[in-house]
């Protein structure tokens, strides 16, 4: 993972542990939080303060001594967001190139199989 | 937790620190960031009470600096240690001996992870080797309280990421370090918060990601840009 120094670090690892989880890279464990830290080069609270956010939006878990687990379901759930992400720019793009949605829909139909 | 009031220190006519107001908590990592000559090892100084402030007062978990707190504190000077004759391992027992709080598994992690040698004369070693042993001797102490100057001074670029590591891996929870440097890109993503001081006054104060998101710049371009202006 490339840090963007310019903008803030503890949002980056949370789009990059979601990334690990949705291509299945991180199926249960969740690094620690130190082993992470030193991974990235970062300091362990920006890195904590980024599992703190994910365990708010429900992804992961914590239990103290036992580290960080992904919750059941998390990973389609996260694969959904991104995909819905990507559609939805992909919609966007589009429409401000004149397309309306119903022209949209006759491309996608027209996608090989 | 450090509290610093109405800090003032003048040497010969000149504020080497002006009327600094400062509050660092417990287990914080601070970057104190500035050019050379902007109050950086001054305040550094007074904290570990090297020198006494001209005016204001200062209090580290209570206590004013001095020969007490010199057992929580462990400091990282920039000059090099005079003891050039004495051979690397012979000079870290030597240095070990003062503390009541040395970590001995700390001091073979540190050396192993810097890969130094332990039986060569200190006067032998390369400046980076020389950095990576005075590092080897603020860090392997269970401190409260790790200031320091400059570590990354004189060191060429690609030795820095082995010294920015070493240090991190050194970094336990609730112990506070001040790390202070004016070469910004590589020390960064260490920093929680970075202070910036320029001519003796902090210019500008904050959690670092809090920072990036109000300026959008880095750390580094923040120096360059507002501190030059």
């Amino acid at each position: 993972m490339e840090i963007d120094k310019s903008k803030p670090i503890w949002r980056q690892i949370v789009q990059e542990i979601k990334e690990r989880i949705s291509r299945g890279d991180i199926e249960k464990g969740v690094p620690t939080v130190r082993a992470l830290a030193e991974e990235l080069g970062v300091n362990p609270n920006t890195v904590a303060r980024a599992y703190r956010e994910m365990e708010r939006e429900g992804i992961v878990e914590s239990w103290v001594g036992k580290g960080t687990w992904v919750k059941k379901g998390s990973r389609d759930k996260l694969k959904e967001e991104m995909v819905d992400e990507v559609i939805g720019g992909f919609v966007k793009n589009l429409t401000s190139m004149g397309l309306s949605k119903k022209e949209i829909k006759k491309l996608v139909r027209k996608i090989d199989d | 937790m450090i509290e610093v009031k109405k800090l003032v220190k003048i040497y010969d006519d000149v504020y080497a620190v002006n009327s600094i107001d400062l509050t660092i908590e417990e287990g914080a990592f601070v970057g104190l960031v500035g050019p050379n000559g902007s109050g950086k090892t001054t305040l550094l100084k007074l904290l570990f009470g090297f020198c006494r402030p001209t005016s204001g007062d200062i209090k580290i978990n209570g206590k004013s600096p001095g020969v007490e707190l010199r057992s929580e504190i462990s400091f990282y000077p920039e000059c090099d240690s005079t003891y050039h004759w004495m051979k690397t391992q012979d000079l870290i027992n030597w240095y070990a001996s003062f503390f009541s709080d040395w970590n001995k598994d700390k001091e073979k992690e540190l050396i192993g992870f810097f890969d130094l040698p332990r039986h060569r004369c200190v006067a032998h070693l390369s400046k980076g080797l020389r950095a990576k042993l005075k590092l080897v001797l603020t860090l392997s102490r269970d401190a409260k309280i790790f200031l320091l100057d400059e570590p990354l001074s004189g060191i060429d670029p690609a030795s820095r990421a082995n010294i920015i590591s070493g240090i991190l891996k050194a970094y336990r929870a609730k112990q506070t370090f001040i790390f202070s440097t004016h070469i910004v890109s590589d020390a960064e993503t260490l920093f929680e918060r970075t202070i910036f001081m320029k001519e003796g006054n902090i210019i500008i104060d904050g959690k670092s990601d809090a920072l990036r998101e109000e300026y959008g710049k880095s750390m580094d371009q923040i120096f360059k840009e507002e501190l030059y202006e």
